[in-house]
């Protein structure tokens, strides 16, 4: 049974319900409402991201659901990221913040994952200053200020 | 037709006017609420005192409240008001007011906006004139906008009547961040607009008062009546703008956009300037999150970038998780914060595990300090500091990032006595004796006890998977150790052991080698510092070989390999076997390569714990009554 959903946008998506149902708030929502033709309502949510968000989900929608015991610690996980899901999150910074928003909105913890691995993965192995180019974060230290700081954290530098 | 049931002649709901004579009135209170700002985009210069003039909408428009003020008003000016105003709508398509218009009217116009104690009590004939002269005037620095009309901009209520609501708004939008501020009303008459009344916002009188927050647009219906929608102050400029632009060119009725939200977002991040600031763009549960998915040295990297990073970063709560797991202390007067705590103790914490390894003297206690691994992920030396127990698993799944060893690829085939073996690869007996080795007859002595050669390539293989790396190894063997906050370093047998080597093997090497420079130095002429200071090299070269002697002489016994030969026979030898001399074990046992066998010994004899006791450990009172 397809289940309509409405963006922000008022735009709709028509979903199976099966990858719908991938997030657990649209999950918990059929379950509470019970099915019905009336599209569920996605005000936090635009159209664009959630196309990529049906494109995740139907993608995944056959997956495992995953285990609470992987994600005990996460630096015990792998960073490694599908190449499908790689080169699904090749977007631009924005829409990439966009899709971790809407992952956490709609509770689709796959998703969540990894977006914030691929965030983590873009701060991974840069110096500050490559960092800065990234995230166009402007460096207001003054040079006593950065000699201070990089000498206490020397320990971060060498390594 | 809604113009004519506009009464302009009287301000509308909140609508507060002065009536002074002496006119203190600033143009902005006559005229601030959105519906009215609007209206005087679309009036016509020749009715321009009239549009300037507090509006007051019908009970159909705004409700009892602006009803109550509008039968105050005299009967005659909403006359005249509403004939004014039908002339307004007419003349839509508006053509530029001359500057002799406008000049004089800005220069009248107070800056501050004055709030009246009465309202329209007056004659309608004071309060229009009044109304007149406090028509828009033109201010400095407005205008400057990049947009399409920017070069209209400046010229005040011409402005106004000559572009329409979205080219005005468009050069509003255009508009710098101080253009912005500039046309930021004074606080006073935000103040008073917030509360509903609306009407005594300051930044009227400019060419750019017309996007203000408080304003309203006119929407034309189906119909082509304008119905006035009120937007609460703060509303998304953005938004507005576009909403308008699609009203003005697309009569007769709403247009939804899906576009609208994204072009929205980046009309407003360029007009405003503002850049993408990812730390805003995520809450920070979220980046907690992301920052679980750092080691901490990289975190602390990312803190590095600005200062706003760097107190994003120290704030948050992975540190204290740190702290905790490695039994650091809390912070109190030394260290402020968790963060400050880790960063002190950085070359203690392992950045997997969390866990703490303090400097201990035992040899094999220092390959549990974190040593720097490479990453597999990142090829250019990106390395995190990982214990022994991180270490292992880390390197057997990528060897090809532990540091080699030079004497790898030399022949393994050779063998190492315990000692040897020992000192070599830091292991203690401990580990030895469960290693497969084979017994040989002592050379020395012939009732002496045997000899255990182990093969170099068990030793290494062990001794790399023990230690976590060659890295670890030559860490337990006190290569890399460096005491960076220990005040006296911790005592090692198989240091001293080496400096015994090395100061034998290079004591006579180094008296002729002083010798000779000394002599040396004597030719060049240069006798006096020089060979003072190798004489005090020599001195301290001799005096540490003595301290190294009298150490050996001191040494506890554990150091001697041949010391455990006889316990460790008495382990292994059958149970109801008697004890037996070394020689003759030798003889029964032969070579054993295979380490399961001795493990079976051990498990089963009576004398398991004593084997693997301390070195200090004393026979047991029935050793010479076994049976």
């Amino acid at each position: 049974m397809p289940i309509t959903l409405l963006s922000l946008d008022d735009v709709q998506f028509k979903v199976d319900k099966e990858v719908a149902e991938r997030s657990i708030l649209i999950k918990n929502m059929i379950e509470d409402v019970g099915e019905s033709d009336a599209p569920i309502p996605l005000p936090n949510v635009s159209s664009s991201v959630l196309k990529k968000v049906i494109e995740y989900c139907e993608h995944h929608r056959n997956d495992p659901v995953q285990t609470q015991d992987e994600t005990d610690d996460p630096r015990k996980r792998s960073n490694d990221i599908e190449e499908w899901d790689m080169k699904f999150m090749m977007v631009d910074q924005e829409m990439l913040f966009e899709i971790i928003l809407a992952a956490n909105y709609l509770d689709i913890k796959p998703l969540l994952d990894v977006g914030c691995k691929t965030v983590a993965n873009i701060i991974k192995g840069k110096t500050p200053e490559e960092i800065r180019k990234v995230f166009n974060i402007v460096n207001d230290f003054t040079p006593e200020e950065e000699a201070q700081i990089k000498k206490e954290n020397e320990w971060a530098e060498d390594r | 037709m809604a113009p004519k049931k506009r009464a302009n002649t009287l301000p509308a709901t909140g609508t507060r006017v002065t009536r002074s004579a002496t006119r203190k009135i600033s143009q902005p209170a006559l005229v601030t609420t959105e519906h009215e700002k609007s209206d005087l985009l679309h009036t016509p210069p020749c009715s321009q005192d009239i549009a300037l003039q507090p509006t007051t909408l019908t009970p159909d428009d705004n409700g009892p409240s602006t009803s109550r003020r509008s039968a105050r008003a005299k009967n005659g000016r909403r006359a005249a008001s509403i004939s004014t105003t039908q002339q307004t709508d007419e003349a839509l398509p508006l053509t530029p007011p001359s500057s002799q218009e406008t000049t004089p009217l800005t220069k009248q116009r107070p800056n501050r906006v004055t709030r009246g104690k009465k309202t329209a009590t007056s004659s309608s004939s004071t309060l229009e004139a009044d109304e007149a002269v406090e028509a828009p005037r033109p201010q400095k620095g407005k205008g400057k906008g990049k947009g399409k009309d920017g070069a209209n901009k400046g010229k005040g209520s011409a402005i106004k009547h000559q572009v329409p609501v979205v080219a005005a708004r468009n050069s509003k939008r255009s508009s710098s961040k101080a253009d912005l501020d500039d046309s930021t009303p004074p606080p006073n008459g935000t103040k008073k607009a917030k509360r509903g009344q609306g009407t005594k916002t300051a930044p009227m009188a400019d060419g750019d008062n017309e996007a203000s927050p408080t304003q309203a647009t006119p929407v034309i219906d189906g119909d082509g009546i304008k119905s006035r929608r009120k937007r609460a102050r703060g509303v998304d400029k953005g938004k507005e703008v576009q909403h308008n632009d699609l009203q003005q060119t697309e009569e007769g009725g709403q247009v939804a956009d899906a576009k609208q939200p994204k072009a929205k977002k980046a009309q407003a991040a360029a007009d405003h300037d503002v850049p993408f600031d990812p730390l805003l763009s995520l809450p920070m549960e979220m980046w907690i999150e992301v920052f679980s998915y750092l080691y901490p040295s990289e975190l602390v990297k990312f803190g590095l970038c600005s200062k706003r990073t760097h107190a994003f970063v120290s704030e948050q709560p992975c540190w204290a998780k740190i702290a905790t797991t490695a039994e650091l202390p809390e912070p109190r007067r030394k260290f402020s914060s968790y963060y400050e705590v880790v960063r002190f103790h950085d070359e203690i914490v392992c950045e997997q595990c969390f866990s703490s390894s303090k400097p201990k003297q035992a040899t094999i206690a220092r390959s549990d300090r974190p040593l720097p691994v490479q990453l597999d992920w990142n090829k250019q030396g990106q390395k995190i500091h990982l214990c022994r127990q991180c270490r292992g698993p880390y390197l057997t799944e990528f060897p090809q990032y532990d540091a080699e060893d030079p004497n790898y690829y030399s022949d393994e085939s050779q063998t190492l006595a315990k000692g040897l073996a020992a000192e070599a690869y830091a292991l203690a007996n401990e580990q030895l004796s469960r290693l497969p080795h084979e017994i040989k007859r002592n050379p020395h002595h012939l009732r002496g006890p045997p000899m255990r050669l182990y093969k170099i390539k068990t030793l290494r293989k062990f001794a790399r998977n023990f230690h976590g790396g060659f890295m670890g190894m030559l860490l337990a063997k006190d290569v890399l150790f460096k005491y960076p906050r220990c005040r006296k370093p911790p005592k090692s047998a198989f240091a001293a052991d080496d400096n015994i080597s090395n100061s034998d093997n290079k004591s006579n090497t180094n008296t002729n080698n002083n010798n000779n420079n000394s002599n040396h130095d004597q030719n060049d002429g240069g006798e006096g510092s020089s060979s003072s200071a190798s004489q005090q090299k020599q001195k301290q070269k001799q005096n540490g070989a003595m301290i190294v002697k009298r150490r050996r002489r001191e040494a506890p016994r554990s150091t001697q390999p041949m010391d455990f030969e006889p316990r460790y026979y008495q382990v292994v030898s059958p149970i109801g076997s008697p004890p037996s001399p070394p020689e003759w074990g030798a003889d029964f046992y032969g070579d054993h390569d295979n380490y399961d066998d001795y493990e079976d010994y051990e498990d089963c004899g009576p004398y398991h714990d004593f084997n693997c006791g301390n070195d200090n450990d004393s026979y047991p009172s029935d050793y010479y009554e076994y049976p």
